[in-house]
């Protein structure tokens, strides 16, 4: 029994040790990057020259007060549009996705496919005719040029989710609320919400991700440096510290620490939601 | 509870972000007003002298206010051409002579010929015409090449390329470079050989060093371009000065068209001096150090002093005197930069019989080579301004064109020559003495043939013509062999040329 | 009573239509609309601008006929065929590989400790990401060329070289298992019937066998996600390479999307531009269809 036993968990611990093994090897190699980031981001520019794999000392902490201030603008910049654009696309996706699950309407089956085909439209068919598009309606060069796109874009991966959602709720819910005469769009508030909470979450995390990593499209649609998101940011401040990496390598870590920060804070969340855009 | 308290956080964040989004737009409105000028850099006396320029113009006259506005580098042209096809363009945009084409092809640009003609209010000399206060070809080299007399864009300075020598290394050498038949005072100045410049690399490359580095980057450095012209300049002068029918110092997209669809025109896929430039090239560039295609900074590694030389543009002395200029003597802890003495000297000349390296195959023979010519290599008209159509809407045209002459008059390209090391294009100027290097005797201006197609055309045509010999001169297996370089410059050439004599009825 | 009911009845017919506008609205504005006028201008020389400003002139099929003459456009193609090969092998086997490992984590709390690992590269901002490639494939002071100069050899320019530039772009995000791949694959093995796998294990059928014969062909429907999408992903994907090398040296690391870009936004030709995107939509159209194609599964999903 005894001696069955051990040769049993002899036998699996080898084939686990294989498995670890290589799970932590794949592991090293992905955060290789992250340790040279970290490394070099105490580093002066001359201490940079005699080599970048290694910790050198003493650790130059000012690359990080220098870069504080050159980041954060850029990160309030992005925060606000990725916050609002969020918000936004959360409620639209809610309001549509719920109108598509609970209503029976004239038209219902064209206008949902009008909304999907937007999925198969590649991004990049789209990206010079937008742009002119912004131009043509004076918001170049303003934060609105990523916001309105972005909520339209943005909410119908949203509206799909949630429609798929809202049909699988039973109807006796909000039943008993029209009954007591309640307007259409409070039962939404009241009722609907609450109850969409959880595929509330994945689309408002889907989007904020997607927004807080978008480059292309602010890079053609905002030019001015006050109104920069933290990808241009980064590239701007790449441009003018060619001499002085360190504190490049600083401003990398600064702007990555607040997104870090929220998935550290909403970490089952953020796997399950994650999870759930991937299927889909 | 607690759900509420997170809930009013969160309320109380977006209701924040959606307001700051709204103040901004109202922060960031642009002024009506104004003349508004714009122009893109990293480079900061530029800058400020540009908004001294402004300062001045606006106390000296009442009836226009200039407004400058520096915008990024990275993006201006997304920029520029959004305001332009927006139709909400600044008043005055800085440009590039390919951007102006391009902009002009699409009739989004104010014609300057008239104006051109009166002369210059702010100029001393008030006889002349504007048009005739800029010295050399610096403007007509800006006629626009697909319409005969159409100048969209005004030049305030221009360029040029030379070498800059880091003294203290080359003196620490002295003795090696006897050795290998230099001598430091009497070799090596304005006069030098390129034989006697690669004898000197030679000493330093024994070292285990890269004797000069040449920056060939990304899409916006055309560092090899300018060496084409260069060697083509001293080995095809004959011919190109044959070309230049009007005798005007440079070759207009006309004459280039006669030129390669003339029936004895130039092949350039078998033009046996084209070919050898090339060769030599090529195998020059070997010596030219790890990186010189990627992206890494070379003026990094001669402010190190890694490297003992440098070619370098006009433009580039402005950083090596701020990076150099504001240092100690001794690099501190976090600066690795320290101060030393260096000149500038025109590129080597070719000789008939041209030394690269002691190998077989390291001596380059040139027949039709011209020697004594003026070897310095400058005259693209840079610093170009340009009007946009739309500013005749609002009525601020006039005021417009009235900054740019106040910009163009000598006074004021005496005042950017000294502050931001720019080289004047106008007659009768004066400049200090680190920028005097790098002009040549009475500011003539000595390219009269660019071969990277830069008189021709937009971007994309350009850009063809210096990927194409990124591609050529790279090491391993996919560089392009120079026949098929050649053939690609050639058929590159016909097709651009014959587009052009068609829209513009020429030869036909 | 009766009114009440007739007004909930009306408010019951306009609610959806209220509710779907906004987003119609905007969708209509800045995806419905950009797609037309993609597709209808890359029939003209236009130089965007709108109401008689500037160029805008039908050329017929002249932008297509352009393309198909310029080799540029062709070479940008080849790039991106190999950037498309490539991304899809490496997509194929190594977040499987990582998934099938992490899923064979018995523990369920190990197991997803090991995932949100992979996970984290995700959080931060990609251009973070490419500026840090960037300094490690450095000519200069790059992290490469700090391992080979320790043992003694002379830098390289992986990225400034015809040679090794696609590979060096390539290789980036190297063992490229942090990513949503992952969890497609992680998830699609859970939702496996464990009884097969347990019918399989009383046979006697080893780990790796199991791994063949079991879990790779039922995963087909993840496979073929994930081919299509590293594809449309890889045709896309240019502002890594602009980021990177700028599509040099030469046109080495030229891809269509970025010539789009530059055709649109340095020459401002946006007719071309039209003509080049709409291209690459039928190439990712047909794409997609091949994924069908190749990956055809006999059950309807």
């Amino acid at each position: 029994m005894l001696q069955a036993y051990k040769a049993n968990k002899r036998k699996i611990s080898a084939g686990t040790v294989i498995n670890r093994v290589m799970l932590v090897i794949f592991l090293i190699f992905t955060l290789v990057p992250f340790y040279v980031l970290i490394v070099n981001s105490f580093k002066t520019q001359n201490q940079l020259l005699g080599g970048v794999l290694f910790f050198s000392y003493p650790l130059y902490w000012k690359n990080y007060s220098d870069a504080f201030v050159k980041m954060l603008p850029f990160i309030w910049n992005s925060v606000t549009v990725t916050v609002v654009s969020t918000a936004g696309v959360t409620f639209l996706a809610a309001l549509c996705g719920y109108a598509f699950g609970h209503y029976v309407f004239r038209g219902k089956r064209v206008l949902f496919a009008a909304i999907l085909v937007n999925m198969m439209i590649p991004s990049i068919l789209t990206l010079v005719p937008s742009y002119l598009v912004i131009i043509r309606l004076g918001l170049y060069n303003t934060q609105f040029a990523l916001l309105l796109p972005y909520l339209a874009g943005g909410s119908v991966m949203g509206i799909y989710l949630v429609r798929g959602f809202v049909e699988q709720l039973p109807k006796t819910v909000f039943e008993a609320a029209k009954i007591d005469g309640i307007s259409e769009f409070r039962c939404f508030i009241s009722i609907g919400i609450p109850l969409l909470g959880t595929i509330l979450t994945t689309v408002s995390i889907l989007a904020l991700l997607n927004f807080w990593n978008d480059i292309v499209w602010p890079m053609l649609v905002i030019e001015k440096s006050a109104l920069k998101t933290i990808p241009l940011g980064l590239l701007e401040f790449n441009q003018q510290q060619g001499s002085n990496k360190g504190a490049l390598f600083a401003g990398y870590i600064l702007a990555s620490i607040p997104l870090l920060v929220y998935f550290a804070l909403n970490m089952r969340s953020f796997m399950d939601s994650l999870t759930e855009g991937a299927i889909k | 509870m607690r759900i509420h308290v997170k809930q009013g956080i969160l309320a109380v964040l977006v209701a924040v972000c959606v307001f700051t989004m709204g103040f901004n737009v109202f922060r960031f409105r642009e002024n009506s007003s104004k003349l508004r000028l714009a122009f893109w850099g990293t480079n900061l006396p530029y800058y400020n002298a540009l908004q001294e320029v402004a300062e001045m113009y606006n106390e000296r006259q009442d009836k226009y206010q200039v407004e400058v506005q520096r915008q990024d580098a990275g993006n201006y042209r997304i920029w520029m051409s959004s305001q332009l096809a927006g139709g909400t363009a600044p008043d005055i945009l800085a440009t590039t002579s390919v951007y102006a084409n391009a902009d002009a092809q699409n009739g989004y640009l104010y014609d300057f010929a008239e104006v051109l003609n009166e002369p210059n209010p702010y100029n001393a000399d008030s006889e002349i015409s504007w048009r005739d206060s800029f010295a050399g070809t610096y403007l007509s080299q800006l006629e626009d090449p697909n319409k005969k007399g159409r100048f969209t864009n005004i030049p305030t300075s221009t360029v040029s390329v030379r070498i800059v020598i880091n003294e203290e290394m080359l003196e620490s050498k002295r003795d090696a470079l006897d050795a290998n038949g230099i001598n430091i005072d009497t070799d090596i100045n304005e006069d030098w050989t390129f034989s006697q410049f690669r004898k000197v690399c030679e000493v330093f490359e024994a070292d285990g060093k890269t004797a000069m580095q040449i920056a060939n980057q990304q899409y916006i450095n055309y560092h090899v371009s300018w060496l084409l012209d260069i060697f083509m300049a001293q080995v095809k002068y004959d011919e190109i000065t044959e070309w230049d029918e009007n005798d005007n110092g440079m070759i207009e997209s006309e004459e280039i068209c006669g030129m390669i669809l003339g029936d004895d025109g130039m092949n350039f896929s078998s033009d046996s001096d084209f070919k050898e430039v090339l060769r030599f090239m090529k195998y020059w560039s070997k010596y030219w150090g790890d990186g010189f295609n990627s992206r890494s900074d070379t003026s990094e590694k001669f402010l190190r002093q890694e490297v003992p030389m440098m070619f370098c543009g006009s433009w580039g002395v402005a950083g090596i005197e701020m990076t150099l200029g504001n240092q100690n003597p001794d690099a501190d802890q976090t600066n690795p930069y320290t101060m030393f003495e260096y000149k500038s000297l025109p590129f080597p000349r070719l000789t008939p019989q041209t030394y690269v390296d002691g190998q077989d195959g390291g001596t380059f023979t040139f027949s039709n080579l011209k020697e004594g010519l003026p070897l310095q290599e400058m005259g693209e008209p840079s610093g170009c301004f340009c009007i946009p159509l739309s500013t005749q809407k609002s009525g601020k045209t006039e005021g417009a064109v009235d900054f740019l002459r106040f910009f163009t008059s000598p006074e004021i390209a005496a005042y950017m020559a000294d502050a931001a090391y720019e080289i004047p294009v106008m007659k009768g100027v004066e400049v200090n003495e680190i920028m005097s290097d790098f002009l040549p005797p009475d500011n003539s201006q000595t390219v009269r043939m660019r071969f990277g197609l830069q008189n021709l055309s937009s971007g994309t045509a350009e850009e063809f013509h210096f990927k194409r010999m990124q591609m050529y001169l790279a090491t391993g297996r996919d560089a392009i062999s120079l026949n098929a370089l050649c053939s690609d410059v050639q058929k590159k050439y016909v097709e651009i040329t014959s587009q052009l004599a068609e829209d513009n009825g020429w030869y036909l | 009573m009766n009114l009440k009911l007739k007004k909930k009845l009306k408010g019951d017919k306009i609610a959806p239509y209220l509710m779907i506008a906004p987003t119609l609205i905007l969708l209509a504005i800045f995806a419905l609309y950009p797609v037309v006028l993609s597709i209808v201008k890359s029939f003209f020389r236009w130089s965007g601008g709108f109401g008689g400003n500037g160029i805008n002139q039908f050329v017929g099929f002249g932008n297509y006929l352009q393309l198909f003459k310029d080799p540029v456009f062709w070479q940008s193609w080849g790039n991106s065929l190999f950037f498309m090969v490539t991304g899809v092998v490496v997509n194929l086997i190594f977040p499987f590989l990582c998934g099938f490992m992490i899923f064979s984590v018995k523990n369920p709390k190990a197991s997803y400790r090991w995932r949100v690992a992979f996970v984290v590269p995700m959080v931060v901002p990609s251009m973070v990401i490419f500026l840090l490639w960037q300094f490690i494939y450095d000519v200069d002071i790059g992290v490469i060329n700090n391992i080979i100069r320790i043992f003694g050899g002379s830098g390289v320019d992986l990225l400034g070289s015809a040679s090794s530039v696609k590979w060096a772009i390539r290789f980036m995000g190297f063992p490229w298992v942090g990513g949503t791949f992952l969890l497609v694959y992680i998830a699609g093995l859970g939702n496996i019937d464990n009884s097969v796998r347990e019918a399989a294990r009383i046979d006697g059928a080893s780990r790796l066998r199991q791994l063949l014969f079991i879990d790779i062909p039922l995963l087909k429907p993840q496979f073929k996600m994930v081919f299509t999408l590293s594809v449309i992903g890889e045709i896309q994907d240019f502002v890594k390479i602009q980021t990177i090398t700028g599509g040099g040296p030469g046109y080495y690391s030229y891809v269509p999307g970025l010539y789009m870009y530059k055709t649109a936004f340095d020459s401002g030709e946006y007719g071309l531009a039209s003509a080049m995107g709409v291209l690459m939509m039928l190439v990712m159209l047909g794409f997609t269809y091949l994924s069908n194609f190749l990956f055809k599964t006999e059950a309807a999903d």
